[in-house]
């Protein structure tokens, strides 16, 4: 695959966010709509090609973990805001080989984590479960063995400690589990299909609509 | 796999440091001269000439007949090389009780690697090292000392990376009411393992349940296919032990972080339909169940007791597991109502309470089409059944009746709990034959239920034969 190849090149083991999610959207995975402005100048046809709300983010092949960074900045509402949220983020970006990506808002409160890793018995694995910044303390997930079929999916949602917050809650639609369930088997597939891929995460992934978006996505090559 | 066979069902055996000397060798040797094999089997020990009033040789290039098997007992450093004499000699399985490999470290492995070659260039298949090798009840064969009543002929398979817990799987079994079809300790695994096994019982008409316990798998991927293949026809049960502390390397991700080996395995099982349990207890009470109990049509569970506090920590297991409460018939409703003092409250879970009712109930609920399966916890204080003996009368008037529910085993599940005294436990198994599988706890009762439930959910509600019944051993 093109962008894994070019990443060998520059013998990085890191896909960039809009990397990943090129990655993702071959798969058929939702993604939001993004665009990565290096200069101030490019930045309000971005900004007016996607539409406010906005959010803006540091984009860069080494970096890993935004929020400690104060690399995010969300719901940017018009160009002022833009351009000093541009201007911040380029600052604290400084000695990185970074850009900017600008990308839609996704409204939605709830936000999962899908994820892939390789265990050294059984072979790339899904993970799926409660994302957000707290993905690590809650540890609400479970995982399946790949290929996943749709019947796995549907079951690995229903075991983790959270899944109501899959029903229709709190006044939010019910998720759609079958959409759900297909990007989880297309995280398997994506495991199955590229042995130079580590480990992926999708966090979050946010339920706009009840359908899930992957608003934020890491790629991890093999060394 | 037809290859496997030999270790089961060998013609000639060899028991290759065989001694009549106490220490090590020494009860392995008796039990093999105490199956009175005759010609099939040869003792050999270079430093022994008789062995037990038998004739021993000094190596297996020494023995007048071909034998298929040989159970190697003799120290590490020469494992390799008589191994190597016995390929020669057509020897087409071994089981290498012998320590010192790969469970030491360092040379271990090296020595342990050498004998994985000498499997894969003469097409060997070896059990091992570092195991007690097996038994098999059909026909009495086994390479380890076992107790009597442990080999007597039942439908449980087990499969053990160990060496020992073989031994404290056949010693507890009987007392559990479990009977084995066959026992195998797989020690290190340097050729067969446990996806091998699983294949094997699999098509092992005696066994009727596969029940394993694993450290961690040999090889995860083909696991995930034997189990795949079998289950549909044959229960597997795990217990997993040994959560190793996975040496992570920093990892950049949060998946990768999550990724505990604990957690990948218990998706592993849940999506290939293995039923795990949480300890040596559930795990007999769980296998007995499976082989003896018919599976259930539906998840709706009733809930009996005599002892209120019983029976709420049977429903909070129940809870924990989402299994829904059946809501009971105008029928049965009307039945108990019939019949209860007026101080009980008709209601699922119902609580008979000293009523003496337990057995009448039982019934009633399990005649019940709204019901999948029956939770019965029973308890009569031990000082009653004291009094009533003074009496010259037995606990068994408080289970009138109850001896009726062997006719209930091909019609749906029912889980019976006796707390309490155990002499109880010993009446009530009794009066319900060995056929009935008591379960140790209120809450394994719970437990066994949920996974009967997932293992006809899977779709695995086809039994070749009906559920085995305990006298088939006899």
């Amino acid at each position: 695959m093109e962008i894994i190849d070019k990443a060998k090149k520059e013998a990085r083991t890191l896909l960039s966010e809009h990397e990943s999610k090129q990655l993702l959207r071959n798969y058929n995975i939702p993604v939001t709509r993004e665009l990565v402005v290096e200069r101030r100048e490019d930045l309000a046809e971005a900004t007016s090609g996607i539409g406010f709300p906005l959010v803006l983010k540091g984009c860069a092949a080494d970096i890993s973990h935004k929020t400690e960074m104060s690399l995010i900045r969300t719901d940017v509402r018009n160009d002022e805001e833009a351009v000093s949220a541009f201007d911040e983020i380029m600052a604290n970006m400084q000695g990185t080989d970074g850009a900017v990506l600008v990308q839609e808002m996704v409204k939605g409160k709830r936000e999962l984590v899908v994820g892939l890793t390789r265990d050294p018995q059984f072979g790339p694995c899904v993970m799926f479960g409660l994302g957000g910044i707290f993905t690590e303390i809650l540890k609400d997930v479970t995982f399946r063995v790949a290929p996943l079929e749709k019947a796995d999916a549907l079951e690995m949602m229903q075991e983790i400690k959270g899944h109501k917050i899959l029903e229709a809650v709190r006044g939010m639609d019910a998720a759609d589990l079958d959409q759900l369930s297909d990007i989880l088997v297309n995280v398997s597939r994506i495991g199955i299909e590229n042995e130079d891929i580590k480990e992926i995460d999708i966090n979050p992934v946010i339920l706009s609509g009840g359908k899930g978006v992957a608003v934020d996505a890491l790629v991890v090559l093999m060394e | 796999m037809g290859n496997l066979k030999c270790f089961f069902e060998p013609d000639g055996v060899a028991l290759i440091g065989a001694t009549e000397k106490m220490g090590f060798g020494y009860g392995q040797t008796k039990t093999l001269v105490d199956q009175n094999l005759g010609k099939r089997l040869f003792l050999i020990n270079p430093s022994q000439s008789t062995i037990f009033g038998q004739k021993a040789y000094a190596s297996i290039l020494d023995i007048p007949d071909a034998v298929d098997l040989a159970i190697l007992i003799v120290p590490a450093g020469v494992v390799a090389t008589v191994l190597r004499e016995c390929a020669a000699r057509g020897v087409k399985a071994v089981i290498i009780q012998s320590a010192g490999f790969a469970e030491i470290g360092g040379e271990g492995v090296k020595r342990q690697e050498e004998l994985t070659a000498v499997a894969r260039e003469t097409g060997l298949r070896i059990i091992g090292p570092n195991c007690v090798g097996l038994a098999n009840t059909s026909n009495g064969f086994a390479t380890t000392e076992t107790v009597k009543e442990a080999m007597k002929p039942g439908p449980i398979g087990i499969i053990a990376q160990s060496g020992v817990f073989g031994n404290i799987v056949m010693d507890m079994g009987p007392e559990e009411g479990v009977y084995f079809s066959k026992v195998i300790t797989l020690g290190n695994r340097c050729d067969v393992d446990e996806s091998e096994l699983i294949r094997y019982l699999g098509q092992d008409e005696q066994t009727r349940v596969i029940t394993l316990y694993l450290e961690g798998v040999k090889d995860g991927r083909r696991f995930l296919a034997a189990v795949k293949e079998v289950a549909p026809r044959k229960p597997i049960v795990i217990l997993k032990g040994g959560r190793t502390a996975a040496g992570k390397a920093a990892t950049a991700s949060h998946t990768g972080t999550l990724s505990g080996e604990d957690s990948i395995y218990a998706g592993a099982f849940a999506q290939s339909g293995v039923l795990r349990v949480r300890d040596i207890q559930e795990l007999f009470d769980l296998s007995k169940s499976l082989a003896l109990l018919p599976r259930p049509q539906g998840s709706r569970v009733a809930v009996l007791t005599t002892s209120g506090s019983l029976g709420g920590l049977t429903v909070d297991v129940c809870e924990d597991h989402n299994l829904p409460f059946a809501e009971l018939s105008e029928e049965t409703l009307q039945t108990v109502r019939e019949a209860a003092p007026p101080w009980m409250t008709v209601k699922n879970p119902l609580d008979v309470g000293p009523s003496g009712l337990f057995a009448p109930f039982l019934k009633t609920l399990m005649d019940d089409p709204n019901v999948d399966g029956v939770i019965g916890i029973f308890l009569i204080p031990w000082m009653i059944v004291d009094e009533i003996r003074t009496q010259g009368a037995g606990a068994e008037m408080f289970l009138d009746g109850l001896a009726e529910c062997r006719q209930w085993l091909d019609k749906k599940p029912f889980l019976l709990s006796v707390v309490g005294k155990r002499e109880m436990r010993g009446i009530v198994q009794k009066i319900v034959g060995q056929e009935v599988p008591l379960i140790s706890t209120p809450e394994n009762a719970a437990r066994v239920f949920a996974s009967l439930v997932r293992y006809a959910a899977n779709g695995h509600t086809a039994d070749e034969a009906g559920p085995a019944r305990q006298d088939s051993h006899v």
